[in-house]
């Protein structure tokens, strides 16, 4: 499926509307258009608390760090009117120059943890300490994990009924029923 | 299959038979063709002419204003562009469907309209305030193109053009009323062409049957449900 375009889910949603109320109005394809912005939101809001859909939302980003700090204000914004990574949070970040200093650890998913790889954020910058606590000494290429709120065409398929479910769900202010 | 019109010479000749030639006469269909005994010079052939062609007008303007009737469709067709906002060109009755043109160089489909559409929503999506409708009215794939509204004679929307299926009638040098409406407008005819001294029973028979049809032809039909949505927008 994947929705190449607003309309085409806007459609979709329509359809779920009028099955429900045959008298609902076409009129109702460009209200439904605005609500498609909260409703990637909230289908990231959503996912986020679900490992198997966090996965499917999870971004990676590359970010040169130079004494300990990395700038994220390009990954965080994208050019897009909403965040590209979700609250800015943060969950994975590696570097393959922790590998000096940690050779033991061959996961790099281990070294996404603050108590391997020191990391802090403030605002869009991150700062890196190594595992003694000394700040200001990684240099090189960082990669980013985390989620991100989704550009409508590439929200994974699987995901696709909860997003017209949002939708429809934002169209006709129900509450959004708990992930399963 | 295409309607056969009503035949200007014909009526002619049953104008001439009705109200000129005796009962020796013989078929003709213009004045001169009439024996010299049976002729009135109080006549001629375009008095008649112009006679039948105004009665041909009043049944074509009678069905072209119809909604539902079947022979409305001789007289209707696309009008030109109409600009948003713009007057919806001169016609007869009510207009038909509205077509919208929803990106440019593209297929004219058929407009939209809801009751609960508004002339406030047609200019919000136009003006996508902060893009929130993603793409212009008028763009590719825009959620918001292929809205209507009427308010009075004119039409606004949302997409690249419209234009709306109209019904005009321009009269010529030949009748235009089907075939079918012959009787009529021989009988509307003969009525606007009666003169001092003509007026017998025979002739004031057809003419006031003629009139009692057209009367019945000049009521609108009760739009069905359908269409009653459409007549509104």
């Amino acid at each position: 499926m994947s929705y190449a375009n607003e309309t085409i889910l806007a459609n979709d949603a329509y359809e779920r509307l009028k099955a429900l109320n045959p008298q609902a109005p076409p009129s109702l394809i460009p209200r439904l258009v605005t609500v498609v912005p909260a409703a990637l939101a909230e289908l990231t809001s959503r996912a986020i608390d679900n490992p198997e859909w966090r996965d499917a939302l999870t971004r990676t980003f590359t970010v040169t760090a130079a004494a300990g700090e990395a700038d994220i204000a390009v990954p965080l914004t994208e050019g897009l009117a909403q965040d590209a990574l979700y609250g800015a949070e943060l969950y994975h970040a590696s570097s393959p120059l922790q590998m000096e200093w940690m050779p033991d650890v061959t996961t790099l998913a281990l070294l996404a943890k603050a108590g391997f790889l020191g990391v802090a954020q403030e605002g869009t910058k991150l700062y890196f300490s190594d595992i003694a606590g000394a700040v200001g000494t990684l240099a090189g290429t960082v990669t980013i994990k985390a989620v991100g709120v989704p550009t409508l065409p590439t929200v994974p398929v699987r995901l696709e009924p909860m997003l017209v479910d949002a939708v429809v769900r934002l169209a006709t202010g129900e509450k959004a029923k708990e992930p399963a | 299959m295409a309607v056969t019109r009503c035949d200007l010479a014909t009526i002619r000749g049953r104008i001439i038979s009705a109200m000129v030639a005796g009962q020796a006469s013989t078929w003709v269909t213009t004045l001169a063709s009439v024996p010299a005994a049976e002729k009135d010079d109080r006549r001629n052939d375009t008095e008649i002419d112009k006679a039948v062609l105004a009665a041909d007008a009043r049944v074509c303007e009678a069905r072209a204003k119809r909604v539902g009737d079947g022979y409305r469709s001789l007289f209707l067709a696309l009008s030109a562009s109409i600009a948003h906002a713009g007057v919806i060109p001169d016609h007869l009755g009510p207009i038909e469907q509205v077509t919208i043109q929803l990106v440019a160089a593209g297929a004219y489909v058929a407009g939209k309209f809801d009751a609960s559409l508004t002339l406030a929503d047609i200019e919000r999506w136009r003006a996508n305030a902060g893009t929130r409708y993603i793409v212009a009215h008028n763009a590719a794939n825009s959620a918001t193109a292929g809205y209507y509204i009427r308010r009075g004679s004119q039409l606004f929307y949302t997409g690249n053009d419209a234009k709306a299926q109209i019904a005009t009638f321009v009269r010529s040098g030949a009748c235009q009323a089907p075939e079918s409406d012959e009787g009529m407008v021989f009988g509307l005819a003969l009525g606007d062409l009666v003169k001092e001294g003509d007026a017998g029973p025979f002739i004031a028979t057809i003419v006031n049957d003629a009139r009692a049809e057209y009367a019945e032809l000049a009521k609108q039909i009760e739009p069905s449900p359908s269409e009653t949505l459409v007549l509104a927008a």
